[in-house]
C-alpha cells in the first residue's frame, strides 16, 4: 500500500538513489531518508549485544545504535572499508545508523524500473530487501530504512538475538562447569 | 490546545497546590485569616479566568466555593473539620475538572460530569444553620463526594501532569545562560578562525574549558527544584490516611528549599509516598495505645531534606511504635530469607535490612493502604534506580526514620574507567568498595574455587569473583597472566563481589547518554559516555551484573558465600561487642617447634595483628647476616622462623638432588603482621608450618601466677596466644593500620 503511493508519487519523475557497495552486492536507498552520512569510523563493539548491532558511535550528543549490514546478509563482519549512514524516524525517535562497505554515487532512477520482490527469495532476505531497481548494469536492491531499524531486526527474530553472542556465552559456561 | 488554556491550566494547579496546603494548616490554626485568604485568592483567580475562557462549568464550581469562603473571611462562619473537608472536596472537583480539560480539551459533557451534589454541598455549609437539621444527609453527601477523590490522593499515582513537563525558571537565570551561550559561539568562532599550533590556541582552550563548566553549572540550577514542590502533596495525603487508619497525625517538614535536579525529584516520589502511608499507617500508633505509651495522641511524621557530600538526603521519620527486630526475624525465618542461625548473629541493624527483601512485610494484617509485602523493596529498587540508596533506623517505642540518599544529579556521575579485554568501561563510583591489585606470582594462591565458584579472600571474608571479560564474552587478553589484575570490590543491591579487570584507568566525571531499547535489554549497560580521549565506553550496572554471573544477596539463603561472609562479618561484630573477644588465627607449629606449645602443636595470633596471609615459594626467601628476609611490596622485611619451617625446608634442599622440580615448587606459609616496636609499628613475617583455622576466641584473663603466657579460649580449646602480639587483640585492625601511618 505504501509503495504503490510512493510509486504514484514518483510518477513521472525520477527517484535519485544513493548507491551503497556491501560484500559484491550493490543496494541502493532513496536520498531523502538517509539524513547523514558518516565517512570512515569504527563504531564501539557492544559486547553481548546481538550479532547485526556492529555497536554504538557518538552522534551530535548521542549514543548512535549501529546496525551492520553485513552481519544481516550474512557475511563476515570485518570489511576493509566502512562507512556509516544515520537515519532517523520522526515518528518512534529512533535514531540509528547503518554500516556497509561504502558509498558509490547517486544514480538517478525512473521509478517504473522497481520490480518487487521474487517470491522464491528466504525469508531474511524477503525481511530487508524491497524490491530491486533494473539498472542497465545489473540489478540494485532497494532498502527501506524502516526495515532496518533495530527494533524492528530484534522483533523479526529472524537474525539471532539471544542466540548470539550470549548464546555463545552460555555454551561456554555449560563447558566451564562441566 | 491553546496556549492561553496551557497557562491557565498550569497557573490554577499552582493555585490548587497552594490551597491544598493552607488547608491542612488551616486545620491546625483556624484563626488564621491570612491562610483563608490565600485560599480565597486562589478560588477566586480560577474563577475570574475560567469566565472569559468560557468553562462555564468550572466557573460554577468556583463560583459556589468563593461564596462560601467569602463567607469564611467575612467572619460570618467558623472553621470546622466538617468545613475543611467539604473545601477539600471543593479542591478535588476544581481539580477533577481541571485534568479533564487537560486531556480533552473540554469540561466534560457526560451526565456523570456534574457538580450539582458538590455545590449544594457548599451552599449548605455556608448556610450553617441548615447544617444540624440535614446533618445526616450532608455526611452522606460528604461519604459520596469523597470517594472518588480519596483514592486518588492516597494513591498518588496521578499520572503525568501538565505541570510535570514544565519548569518555571528564573529570568535571571535563562539571562546568564544565553549570555555563556553568546561566549560559547564567540570562543567557537575565534577557534574555527585559529590556524593550527597558532599561540593563542591554549587560551582559547581554557576559556573553553571555563564557559562550558560555567554553562554546565548554570544548566544544572536552571533543573534544580526546591524538595518543597515533592512535600506539598503530603499534608493532604496524611490527612487523608490518618481519617481513613484512624490516627491523629501532623506532619513537618524541614529543608524544603534544598534543591534536586527535576528529574530526580520524580524518581523519588513514589518512594517517599510509600515511605509516608508506611509511617503513618504501621508506624503511627492508634491515639489508645499512645496514649498507653505515654505519648501525646497525636503523632508527628517528619519530613526532612538536607545536603550531604555531594548527595540530597531525604528522610521520613515519625514517632510512632518502631520496628519490632524479633517479629521482623521470625518473619523472615517463616519467609525462608534467612536461617535460624543467621537469625541468631544478626545485629538489630542488620535485621531491618531485610524489610527491603522483596516479598516482605511484618503488618500484622493486610489494610488497603499498605502490608501487601511490596512496599520497601520497592522504595530500595526506586532508589537504587537513580543511583541512591535507602537505610532504616528504627528503635522500638521510638519510632522509625526511613532516609534516602539522592545524587545531586542523573546526568553527570564520578566514574571510574576500567579495561578489560581491550575494551574500555566505565564503573559509576557509587557502588564501588575498594580496589584490590593482585600481581602475577600471587594470582595462583589468592583465588581459590569453591565448586564453580572462584573466590578472593578478602581480609575475613570470602568473595566472589566475576570476570568481566569472560561475562562479557570477550577476547581475554594475554598480558593479563603477565601482569596480574585488578578487583574492584562492588556492591549494589546487596550483591557485593569482586569484578576482576585488566586495568585500572583515571577516575572521570562522565556524562550519561542513553542506549537505545535493544541495547538496554541486555541488562549489563546502563548506558554509554564519550571518554575524554573521545571514545565511547559503557557504563556497567553492577547489580545486574552481579545477577548474571549468579551472585546473590548477602541476605539469601543457600549461598556458601553469602553465609561465609555473614559468618565473618558475625565474628567482626562480636570483636566489637566485647573487647576480650576477638578473631585468632589458628595455626601449627609443629612438634619440633618452640617448646612452649609442644602438647597442642598450635598457636593462635590475633587477626587484627594479621595483614595477610601469604603463601611464598622457598626460593623467594634470602638471607642477610645470617636471618631469613622476604622482600615484600617494596619493603624488605625479616622472617620469624619460631615453628621451624625454614630449617626443616633448607634442609631437606641440602639433601634432594639438585635441580629437583618438587622441591623448588616448596612453599611457606607466612603471616605478614605487624608487630609493636619501640618506635611504632613494625611489619614482620611469621613463618608457620599451617594455617589451620580463623574463628572467635576469648582471651582469658591473665593469670600471673601460672606464667607470662597469655591464654585464650578457641573453640573450646585452650590456645596459646603468641605472646609479642597479644595486646592487639581486641583492637579493630583499622587502629592498628592507622598506627603503622
Amino acid at each position: 500500500m505504501k509503495r504503490t503511493e510512493a510509486r504514484m508519487a514518483d510518477a513521472g519523475d525520477t527517484v535519485s538513489i544513493c548507491s551503497l557497495r556491501v560484500g559484491t552486492g550493490l543496494f541502493g536507498i532513496d536520498t531523502r531518508q538517509i539524513r547523514e552520512v558518516l565517512g570512515t569510523t569504527a563504531p564501539r563493539r557492544v559486547p553481548l549485544a546481538p550479532e547485526y548491532i556492529a555497536g554504538v558511535l557518538p552522534y551530535r550528543g548521542e549514543v548512535l545504535t549501529t546496525v551492520c549490514f553485513r552481519a544481516l546478509l550474512g557475511l563476515a563482519k570485518d570489511s576493509k572499508t566502512n562507512c556509516v549512514l544515520v537515519f532517523d524516524d520522526e515518528q518512534n525517535e529512533e535514531r540509528f545508523g547503518l554500516m556497509v562497505d561504502g558509498i558509490g554515487g547517486v544514480v538517478a532512477v525512473d521509478p517504473s524500473a522497481l520490480e518487487a520482490n521474487p517470491s522464491g527469495l528466504d525469508a531474511r532476505s524477503q525481511e530487508l530487501f524491497d524490491g530491486a531497481y533494473k539498472l542497465p548494469s545489473g540489478l540494485m536492491v532497494r532498502l527501506d530504512p524502516q526495515r532496518l531499524r533495530p527494533s524492528r531486526l530484534a522483533e523479526s527474530g529472524l537474525f539471532g538475538g539471544e542466540s548470539g553472542p550470549i548464546g555463545r556465552l552460555k555454551q561456554e559456561r555449560q563447558g566451564e562447569q562441566r | 490546545m491553546e496556549d492561553l488554556t496551557k497557562e491557565f491550566l498550569a497557573e490554577s494547579q499552582e493555585g490548587l497546590e497552594r490551597m491544598e496546603l493552607c488547608l491542612t494548616e488551616l486545620e491546625k490554626r483556624p484563626d488564621d485569616g491570612e491562610l483563608v485568604a490565600e485560599i480565597f485568592r486562589a478560588v477566586h483567580t480560577i474563577k475570574g479566568t475560567t469566565g472569559f475562557l468560557g468553562f462555564g462549568r468550572l466557573e460554577r464550581l468556583a463560583h459556589a466555593g468563593e461564596s462560601l469562603l467569602g463567607a469564611l473571611r467575612d467572619g460570618k462562619l467558623a472553621v470546622s473539620t466538617e468545613l475543611v473537608n467539604g473545601l477539600l472536596e471543593l479542591m478535588d472537583g476544581l481539580r477533577s475538572i481541571l485534568q479533564t480539560i487537560e486531556a480533552t480539551g473540554t469540561e466534560g459533557e457526560r451526565l456523570t460530569d456534574n457538580d450539582d451534589a458538590l455545590i449544594a454541598h457548599l451552599a449548605q455549609l455556608r448556610a450553617g444553620s441548615g447544617e444540624l437539621s440535614r446533618n445526616g444527609e450532608a455526611t452522606s453527601q460528604n461519604l459520596d463526594a469523597g470517594q472518588p477523590a480519596l483514592p486518588a490522593a492516597v494513591a498518588g499515582v496521578a499520572g503525568p501532569s501538565m505541570q510535570d513537563k514544565t519548569l518555571r525558571i528564573d529570568v535571571e537565570v535563562l539571562n546568564r545562560m544565553m549570555n555563556l551561550v553568546g561566549e560559547l559561539v564567540l570562543t567557537r568562532n575565534q577557534i574555527l578562525r585559529c590556524s593550527p599550533g597558532a599561540g593563542n590556541f591554549p587560551e582559547l582552550a581554557r576559556r573553553l574549558d571555563s564557559v562550558t563548566a560555567d554553562l554546565r553549572e548554570s544548566v544544572m540550577r536552571a533543573r534544580m527544584q526546591p524538595v518543597g514542590h515533592l512535600f506539598r502533596k503530603f499534608p493532604r495525603m496524611v490527612h487523608d490516611l490518618a481519617a481513613m487508619c484512624g490516627r491523629q497525625v501532623r506532619i513537618e517538614f524541614e529543608g524544603q528549599e534544598t534543591g534536586l535536579d527535576k528529574s530526580l525529584l520524580e524518581a523519588v516520589r513514589d518512594p517517599l509516598t510509600h515511605a509516608v502511608r508506611n509511617a503513618v499507617d504501621h508506624g503511627i500508633e492508634p491515639p489508645e495505645e499512645r496514649a498507653k505509651a505515654g505519648k501525646p495522641a497525636g503523632g508527628v511524621v517528619r519530613m526532612r531534606a538536607y545536603h550531604q557530600s555531594g548527595s540530597v538526603m531525604i528522610e521520613v521519620s515519625d514517632d510512632g511504635a518502631g520496628i519490632s527486630t524479633e517479629r521482623v526475624l521470625v518473619k523472615a525465618m517463616e519467609r525462608g530469607l534467612v536461617t535460624p542461625e543467621q537469625a541468631a548473629s544478626m545485629t538489630q541493624r542488620e535485621a531491618l535490612q531485610l524489610i527491603f527483601v522483596s516479598g516482605f512485610s511484618t503488618a500484622k494484617q493486610v489494610t488497603s493502604i499498605s502490608g501487601r509485602g511490596m512496599g520497601m523493596d520497592v522504595v530500595r529498587t526506586n532508589v537504587e534506580k537513580v543511583g541512591g540508596s535507602v537505610e532504616l533506623e528504627s528503635q522500638l517505642g521510638l519510632g522509625t526514620t526511613v532516609r534516602m540518599r539522592v545524587p545531586l544529579t542523573l546526568a553527570i556521575v564520578p566514574a571510574l574507567v576500567l579495561q578489560s579485554g581491550g575494551q574500555s568501561f566505565a564503573l559509576p563510583q557509587n557502588a564501588l568498595v575498594e580496589l584490590v591489585y593482585v600481581p602475577r606470582r600471587e594470582a595462583e594462591q589468592t583465588v581459590e574455587r569453591m565448586g564453580t565458584t572462584e573466590l578472593y579472600r578478602l581480609r575475613e571474608g570470602l568473595l566472589p569473583l566475576v570476570w568481566l571479560d569472560r561475562l562479557l564474552g570477550l577476547e581475554q587478553s594475554a598480558d593479563t597472566a603477565e601482569l596480574g589484575f585488578y578487583i574492584a570490590v562492588v556492591e549494589s543491591e546487596g550483591r557485593r563481589f569482586g569484578l576482576v579487570v585488566d586495568d585500572l584507568k583515571a577516575p572521570e566525571e562522565i556524562v550519561v547518554k542513553p542506549l537505545s531499547v535493544e541495547l538496554r535489554e541486555i541488562g549489563v549497560f546502563s548506558g554509554a559516555t564519550v571518554l575524554g580521549n573521545g571514545t565511547l565506553a559503557l557504563i556497567l550496572d553492577v547489580a545486574a551484573m552481579g545477577a548474571r554471573a549468579g551472585v546473590r544477596p548477602v541476605t539469601e539463603d543457600g549461598n556458601v558465600v553469602g553465609m561465609e561472609l555473614a559468618q565473618a562479618e558475625a565474628a567482626q561484630r562480636e570483636l566489637a561487642q566485647n573487647e576480650m573477644e576477638s578473631s585468632m588465627v589458628i595455626y601449627e607449629t609443629g612438634k619440633d617447634g618452640s617448646a612452649e606449645d609442644e602438647k597442642s602443636g598450635r598457636m593462635a595470633m590475633p587477626l587484627s595483628a594479621v595483614e595477610r596471609i601469604e603463601s611464598v615459594p622457598f626460593s623467594e626467601i634470602e638471607y642477610a647476616g645470617g636471618r631469613a628476609v622476604l622482600q615484600y611490596r617494596g619493603e624488605l622485611i625479616p622472617l620469624e622462623d619460631e615453628c621451624g619451617v625454614l630449617r626443616e625446608m633448607s634442609a631437606a634442599e641440602e639433601t634432594a638432588p639438585a635441580g629437583d622440580a618438587e622441591k623448588d615448587g616448596a612453599t611457606a606459609t607466612v603471616l605478614i603482621c605487624l608487630r609493636p616496636e619501640a618506635h611504632g609499628m613494625r611489619r614482620v613475617g611469621m613463618v608457620v608450618r599451617r594455617v589451620l583455622d580463623v574463628s572467635a576466641g576469648r582471651l582469658l584473663a591473665a593469670d600471673s601466677a601460672a606464667s607470662e603466657e597469655q591464654l585464650a579460649m578457641v573453640k573450646d580449646r585452650v590456645t596459646t596466644v603468641h605472646r609479642e602480639f597479644a595486646r592487639q587483640a581486641g583492637k579493630p585492625q583499622t587502629a592498628i593500620l592507622k598506627e603503622v601511618a
